[in-house]
């Protein structure tokens, strides 16, 4: 196996697999679609100039990968054994953690690109690897931020 | 709030397992790219290897083919003989062109009678019934280029003297027919037709028509014949009956049609 891959693989496996595990919120099908992005990357990998665009490209992949996967059959047909509150139990210390996942799809994953990507990309480039429009980016972030005070308060209650 | 956030989010991490099973699965992939790229390249080869060889061939393959439709011998008018797909090879390929550059239209059509001016060969039909009948039909063929000439076909059966035949006709935009007379003893007309069809089949008509069709479509296939009316004679037997075959070829378009036949050849 190429060496590149194994060395992309150790820099991007986590920031996919959490990236992933944000839009999705289950274990399970965060592996798989974790897989699935890297097993693409391996076909693509001599495709990149640099790794800034290899970064983008897989938080693209990962969220059109997702996409596909809500929409898929199986998706629709399965119930899956975890749940959010299953994972929620899991890291009951972690008020934050269950807070994110408690919050709508699309909030979770603009949440997360606010993490990790605010550095790097300005709004635009969120907006682009998201497909969704600048305002809409910027209109769900505002309003996540406030879910996750409002959820944090009332645990705190 | 942010560093808070981030400070969770760090916690979901690959496990080793997940780890495992994507290397695993990457190793699979790959050995599954490998595999294609090298069935790709070896399918690559074999097509190239292929057109190689047809290209290469090509009048190898026309002789071949030439040879295959032709299993009869034909004798010629000072009796020498030879082989059908010589004569199918001797045929003279008249370029459009050369009569499109020429902006006299009276001498178009006089080079173009003079194509004409031929002499029938006289066909050794008892040698192979089959063959014989190949023979008809690869003028009929022969002589359908470029929707310029009609195809011959039987245009009518005729009963002789309470015995039976039937006339073929080259077509009519050049002008000339063959009248062929079919004499078969002992036969009904059914069995005749029957027959008929039986040798147009059995000869592969329709591929020397699919062969000519997609080899030579930018030119017009002439027979050169050196007498005006020379006649077809055969005999020979199929399946238990004698048939007894004769024939002309006639000229037949009045000069006026032919030269509207060419000016509409020409827009």
């Amino acid at each position: 196996m190429d060496k590149e891959f194994i060395k992309l693989f150790n820099l991007y496996k986590n920031d996919v697999y959490r990236l992933v595990f944000s839009y999705v919120a289950n274990y399970s099908d965060a592996d798989d679609i974790t897989q699935a992005v890297f097993i693409k990357l391996y076909k693509n990998i001599n495709k990149f100039d640099d790794k800034l665009s290899v970064k983008k490209w897989l938080a693209k992949v990962s969220i059109n990968e997702c996409k596909s996967f809500f929409l898929s059959s199986w998706y629709k047909k399965i119930k899956p054994l975890t749940n959010q509150d299953d994972i929620a139990l899991e890291n009951k210390e972690d008020n934050i953690l269950n807070v994110i996942l408690k919050l709508p799809r699309k909030y979770r994953l603009v949440i997360y690109c606010y993490c990790y990507y605010y550095e790097e990309y300005k709004i635009k480039e969120i907006a682009t690897i998201l497909k969704m429009n600048e305002n809409t980016v910027k209109t769900n972030l505002k309003r996540a931020k406030e879910m996750i005070k409002k959820y944090l308060k009332e645990e705190e209650e | 709030m942010k560093k808070e956030i981030r400070k969770s989010l760090d916690k979901i991490k690959v496990s080793s397992n997940l780890e495992n099973k994507i290397m695993t699965k990457t190793i699979l992939a790959s050995k599954r790219q490998s595999r294609f790229k090298l069935s790709y390249t070896i399918g690559m080869f074999i097509i190239l290897f292929a057109i190689l060889i047809i290209s290469v061939n090509a009048d190898s393959i026309e002789k071949f083919i030439a040879k295959i439709i032709s299993q009869g011998a034909v004798i010629t008018e000072d009796g020498e003989k030879h082989q059908m797909y010589t004569e199918v090879n001797g045929i003279k390929l008249q370029n459009l062109d050369k009569y499109e550059k020429d902006k006299n239209l009276d001498s178009t059509i006089e080079k173009i009678e003079e194509d004409f001016r031929i002499t029938l060969l006289k066909y050794d039909f008892a040698t192979s019934s089959e063959a014989s009948f190949e023979l008809l039909t690869d003028m009929e063929i022969n002589s359908e280029r470029k929707g310029m000439v009609d195809r011959l076909y039987i245009r009518q059966i005729n009963f002789y003297n309470g015995k039976y035949g039937y006339s073929e006709s080259m077509g009519g935009n050049y002008g000339f027919s063959l009248d062929i007379r079919i004499i078969a003893d002992n036969a009904s007309e059914n069995t005749i037709m029957a027959h008929l069809e039986e040798m147009n089949t059995t000869t592969g008509k329709q591929t020397i028509l699919e062969y000519h069709s997609e080899n030579l479509d930018t030119n017009v296939l002439i027979y050169k014949y050196e007498h005006e009316a020379p006649n077809l004679e055969a005999v020979f037997v199929y399946k238990n009956i004698r048939y007894e075959i004769s024939g002309s070829f006639k000229k037949e378009l009045p000069l006026d049609d032919l030269k509207n036949i060419i000016e509409e050849m020409h827009e």
